[in-house]
């Protein structure tokens, strides 16, 4: 891929940029929102991308003028330093046991590793409040191995906690989707009224924790 | 000033917009907002003099919309040119794309255009003031998020909104853009894009879906098939499935999506995704960025000079 790393067009109001797998997203992310004021900020799994609100013929000279002080040799500092948050987890998903058998485990080696792994939002994105968690550091298990659902579910509820293509999540609300579910959790990923509406911000590491475990 | 200006008597299909919900996504929430943005700006700026995105709306999608005033205001409707307005019931018939007096009491019914084409209206309420969430009234269908669907009953609370003061002023409707839809494509191009006619499956606040005309599985399935990575994305994104299937992505489309991209439509033709009629066909243009931009500019000041207002042309 002969991908531009300072960012091409996406349409007439929007540029995205190339993420390295060595560059911190979260801070490209947090460099663009404070460089491009009135533009909106967001990333993929690879990716960012910078939308105008209008058709913007400037918007891709602003986005490499950012780009080049931000990468430049003195790099900006991390807006906002990564937290940990803790995530009481009950290991019930009806998926369990087909992931543990796809990752070649048992349940209880899943719920290990799955605990055992440290998590690092790397983006926020497919609906409010839904971190895509990536392994921080060694991945525990073949988590990559893992692939979505054949066919999408047309509603997984509230709170569950999935696994698919090397990430994990928590689905903030019911809503579709075609992850594989391993248990669930009572924590509120996305509350619309609270002046800061999401749990999890990209760059923030993430432990679960096996409430049933924790009794036995 | 608290209380309601208004209820819904009977309504069609509809949520609350106003310009949507910026600044959020990275917290995973879309902009959202007006399918058709230019006809949700007339209707704003004529009750409210302002293009901020602030003025709430009603975004009627299908049927008739009946609103009685509890409290004298004034009412701002825009839609298709030959959208027809009735005050009292069926005794006095009114004009669209203008700002109507309606004194306590009185029923306005909004007849939308029959025709599959004509696409929303937007019913703006002077003094309505619904509640916001992460600081719009936007109903996000996907998200789901803010405002609210509308139906028979729905209250319009009053708030501290200004109230019009430009009562007849008025808009010329300016007719839609034609042709092709334009597309700044992506790199390197998927075959199959602009050469081909495509067949409108449905339309939605999601997004509109296209088949291939004549059947055939367009775009490539090498290209349709290879996995994409979660990426950003943006309204007007041209997606293709695996089924061969397009996917152009209207404002509740998600943050993010995993098929790949063909392009995305120019910013000047999105409004015309929601003109769109089930098994019509549609072709696409390659425009360059330069085009598009330009093109949006020069329709912008079509659009203003046709209010008969001196405050509203800026």
């Amino acid at each position: 891929m002969t991908a531009d790393l300072s960012g091409s067009w996406f349409g007439d109001r929007a540029v995205l940029v190339p993420v390295p797998a060595h560059e911190a997203r979260a801070e490209l992310v947090a460099c663009l929102e404070r460089s491009l004021p009135g533009r909106e900020v967001r990333a993929g799994i690879d990716a960012v991308l910078v939308e105008s609100p209008r058709p913007d013929l400037d918007l891709l000279d602003d986005v490499r003028a950012a780009l080049a002080d931000h990468r430049g040799p003195v790099s900006a500092t991390r807006a906002r330093p990564g937290r940990e948050v803790v995530l009481p987890v009950t290991y019930d998903g009806v998926d369990l046991a087909d992931v543990a058998s796809l990752l070649d485990c048992t349940d209880a080696d899943l719920v290990a590793a799955h605990t055992t792994q440290q998590w690092e939002v790397a983006f926020v994105g497919f609906a409010p409040g839904f971190g895509y968690l990536e392994p921080a550091g060694p991945a525990v298990l073949d988590w990559s191995s893992l692939p979505r659902l054949d066919a999408p579910r047309a509603r997984v509820p509230r709170g569950s906690v999935a696994l698919a293509a090397g990430c994990s999540a928590v689905y903030p609300a019911a809503m579709p989707g075609g992850w594989r579910l391993i248990g669930s959790t009572s924590a509120v990923l996305f509350d619309p009224t609270a002046s800061d509406p999401a749990l999890l911000h990209p760059g923030d590491i993430v432990r679960f924790v096996d409430v049933a475990g924790a009794h036995a | 000033m608290t209380g309601q200006v208004a209820r819904v008597v009977a309504c069609g299909v509809a949520t609350v917009q106003d310009g949507g919900r910026p600044g959020y996504a990275r917290v995973g929430v879309a902009r959202s907002g007006p399918l058709h943005r230019e006809r949700y700006d007339v209707a704003a700026a004529l009750l409210t003099g302002r293009y901020d995105g602030r003025t709430p709306t009603i975004e009627l999608l299908a049927g008739a919309l009946v609103v009685e005033a509890d409290r004298d205001t004034t009412v701002a409707v825009a839609g298709p040119a030959h959208c027809r307005l009735h005050l009292d019931g069926a005794s006095r018939r009114a004009p669209a794309h203008t700002v109507l007096a309606l004194r306590t009491g009185e029923r306005i019914e909004v007849e939308r255009d029959d025709r599959p084409d004509a696409g929303p209206v937007y019913v703006a309420v002077g003094g309505w003031a619904p509640e916001l969430v992460l600081g719009s009234a936007t109903t996000d269908t996907f998200g789901r998020l803010g405002g609210a669907v509308v139906g028979a009953g729905y209250v319009l609370g009053a708030g501290p909104a200004d109230d019009a003061t430009r009562v007849g002023a008025f808009w010329r409707p300016v007719p839609p853009e034609t042709g092709p839809l334009r597309v700044v494509l992506a790199q390197p191009p998927v075959d199959g894009i602009v050469d081909g006619t495509w067949r409108v499956r449905d339309v939605s606040r999601s997004g509109v879906r296209l088949a291939a005309a004549d059947g055939s599985t367009r775009p490539s399935e090498s290209v349709a098939a290879a996995a994409a990575p979660s990426r950003p994305v943006v309204a007007g994104t041209v997606q293709c499935t695996p089924g061969g299937e397009v996917i152009v992505l209207g404002p509740d489309g998600g943050v993010t999506g995993g098929y790949p991209v063909a392009g995305v439509v120019a910013t000047v033709d999105l409004d015309r995704l929601s003109l769109l009629a089930a098994d019509t066909s549609v072709r696409f243009l390659a425009s360059s960025v330069e085009d598009a931009v330009a093109a949006f500019a020069e329709r912008q000041v079509r659009v203003r000079r046709s209010f008969g207002h001196p405050d509203l042309a800026g």
